[in-house]
């Protein structure tokens, strides 16, 4: 076994990049997650490759769009108000189908909000975020091991569907440290990226646009994306469960606050209630499948989250139709993060 | 990577949390608080590393907010066989408490059974109405300027928290000393690890029957070095 590094979230995300062979990034400095341009600020000129700090979140989007489009592996990473600045951007990637990484270690809001953890931009990652009625495929890391193997896994698919992909991640899980094995890069297929720009020369001319003026051709390329999201739907639904097949109640949470929940889940069990536990590792594509088969059997679900209430939607829509979806949730803020003490006797309210 | 369209980890095993005597699976979970400066950090991450040295899996939580130099820094330890689960703990069975206001504030979250391990130099423990818990106190500053520098408080505590507990071993954490310390900075793992033997020493002695809360300070500074 090679030697377990011991790492902020932040910097196993930053590991996992460069070992997906990622070799531009640009940025703008925003806590809670400085530690990321810090490092690549470090490592990247070290191995050729670009680190910009640009002079603007909206700047720093846009290279990452140019860089991109020529087919190189780029990224970004932000929080929460600085994510919301890059929106725009965003929205064109995924018109464009322009593959790259954007990190939000998110905080708290809205506005300019704190610094603490937050899951409060749960929907802005889920349904797009920027205009126009797309999707990107999401990501939420819940250990440090995860936000090293996630973010490779998030460059692959960006690249298997041409869409953006985003980590979405806390204070908690960018700020804690834990152990990490550092894997080598999965050895995925590569697929050849014969939309990719590669200045003139010889070959046919190749064009990334987002304007789409012609009759009925705007129409066809959103059926077009819908097909990929449907596709990702299909195939790409990853998650994690524990003790659901004989659960009375069923606790979902995402990200940090799983973490929290599973320990809850863990007092639980072992004064013999019956809970089970399921956690989105996708949050976009959502697990809908996974809530709908537990569901048939187990007919309560408390959703545990960092807000007031958002990925408690989906999880309501995912469903079966007879079961029952209760919510608790604490917005954050300073000293507001639930203890596993405070889910414990939520889950004995609901079970 | 895991197959997509299934759950990515599909397992019945779920964290442990709470010290089953009669399960050969050990877990520890650990607050340490002090002002910024004092070292509280420092002393979780060091414990981490001698925890993974001996192949366990370990959380380590720093207190994240606008801090500054002279505020308030904390941090929790989670040390464990299994998946670690939550790194947040809400009451630790330990706490490491270096100056009077994280006494105050994290005294009472302290598990009922459980211990604190008090900075008597900086914390009076008079007022902490606890018969439920057991209290250590050993004045940190004294025994670390006996050393030579009043910064090894934290170590103090660290060989203090590994002799109670025995949560890591004691060569261990001089061993993490290398990995938790930038190399500029291993000239002075030797005087840290005189600090961590203090603070085990001390223990052991309170173990057996002296109470450090009583001794003279200096000459509790004295005997651990000599020791």
């Amino acid at each position: 076994m090679t030697k377990r590094l011991f790492v902020r979230g932040n910097e196993a995300i930053c590991l996992g990049a460069l070992e997906a062979g990622c070799r531009h990034y640009f940025g703008y400095p925003i806590t809670p997650q400085n530690d990321i341009p810090e490092f690549m600020s470090r490592e990247i000129p070290k191995l050729n490759g670009e680190f910009i700090q640009a002079e603007s979140e909206v700047a720093a989007i846009n290279m990452v769009l140019g860089a991109a489009a020529t087919g190189v592996r780029a990224m970004t990473s932000s929080s929460s108000p600085g994510i919301s600045l890059k929106m725009e951007s965003v929205s064109y990637m995924a018109a464009m189908e322009v593959p790259c990484l954007i990190v939000n270690i998110s905080r708290s809001g809205p506005g300019l909000g704190g610094i603490d953890a937050s899951q409060g931009d749960y929907f802005q990652a889920v349904k797009g975020g920027g205009h126009g009625g797309y999707h990107i495929i999401v990501l939420a890391p819940a250990s440090i091991q995860e936000m090293y193997d996630l973010t490779m896994l998030a460059f692959d698919l960006a690249e298997k569907y041409r869409s953006p992909a985003m980590i979405l991640g806390d204070a908690v899980v960018g700020q804690m440290k834990e152990p990490l094995a550092p894997r080598p890069k999965p050895d995925t297929e590569l697929i050849e990226k014969n939309w990719a720009l590669r200045g003139t020369g010889e070959g046919e001319q190749r064009v990334i646009k987002s304007l789409y003026l012609g009759d009925g051709e705007l129409e066809a390329h959103n059926w077009k994306l819908h097909a990929k999201y449907s596709l990702m739907k299909e195939k790409e639904c990853r998650w994690e469960e524990s003790h659901t097949d004989d659960a009375k109640i069923l606790v979902t949470a995402f990200g940090s606050a799983a973490r929290i929940a599973k320990t809850a889940v863990a007092m639980a069990r072992d004064e013999g209630m019956k809970v089970g536990f399921l956690r989105p590792i996708t949050l976009f594509p959502f697990p809908e499948k996974a809530f709908r088969d537990a569901t048939l059997r187990c007919k309560k679900v408390l959703d545990i989250e960092l807000n007031t209430g958002q990925m408690v939607e989906d999880v309501r829509l995912s469903v079966a139709r007879d079961a029952d979806v209760f919510f608790y949730g604490r917005p954050s803020g300073t000293g507001s993060l639930p203890t596993p003490e405070e889910l414990f006797a939520q889950i004995k309210k609901y079970y | 990577m895991e197959q997509a369209g299934t759950p990515a980890y599909k397992s019945d095993r779920l964290p442990l949390h709470k010290i089953d005597q009669r399960s050969p699976l050990m877990r520890y979970d650990l607050l340490i608080a002090g002002f910024g400066g004092q070292g509280a950090l420092l002393a979780g991450t060091v414990l981490c590393y001698a925890a993974m040295i001996e192949g366990k899996n370990v959380s380590y939580l720093p207190s994240y907010g606008p801090e500054k130099r002279g505020g308030a820094a904390m941090c929790t330890v989670v040390i464990t066989d299994g998946d670690v689960g939550s790194p947040v703990v809400g009451n630790p069975s330990v706490g490491i408490l270096l100056n009077q206001l994280s006494l105050e504030k994290y005294g009472p979250r302290i598990k009922p059974g459980g211990i604190c391990i008090v900075n008597s130099s900086l914390a009076d423990t008079s007022h902490i109405n606890r018969t439920d818990i057991e209290i250590f106190e050993m004045p940190m500053n004294e025994i670390a300027m006996g050393i030579g520098d009043a910064r090894l408080v934290n170590m103090v505590a660290l060989g203090a928290y590994a002799a109670k507990t025995g949560a890591v071993g004691e060569k261990s954490l001089e061993m993490a000393l290398k990995d938790a310390l930038p190399e500029r900075n291993h000239k002075y793992i030797p005087v840290n690890i005189k600090a961590i033997e203090a603070g085990v020493e001390i223990i052991r002695k309170a173990l057996a029957g002296e109470n450090p809360a009583e001794a003279d300070s200096s000459k509790m500074a004295e005997k651990a070095l000599t020791a």
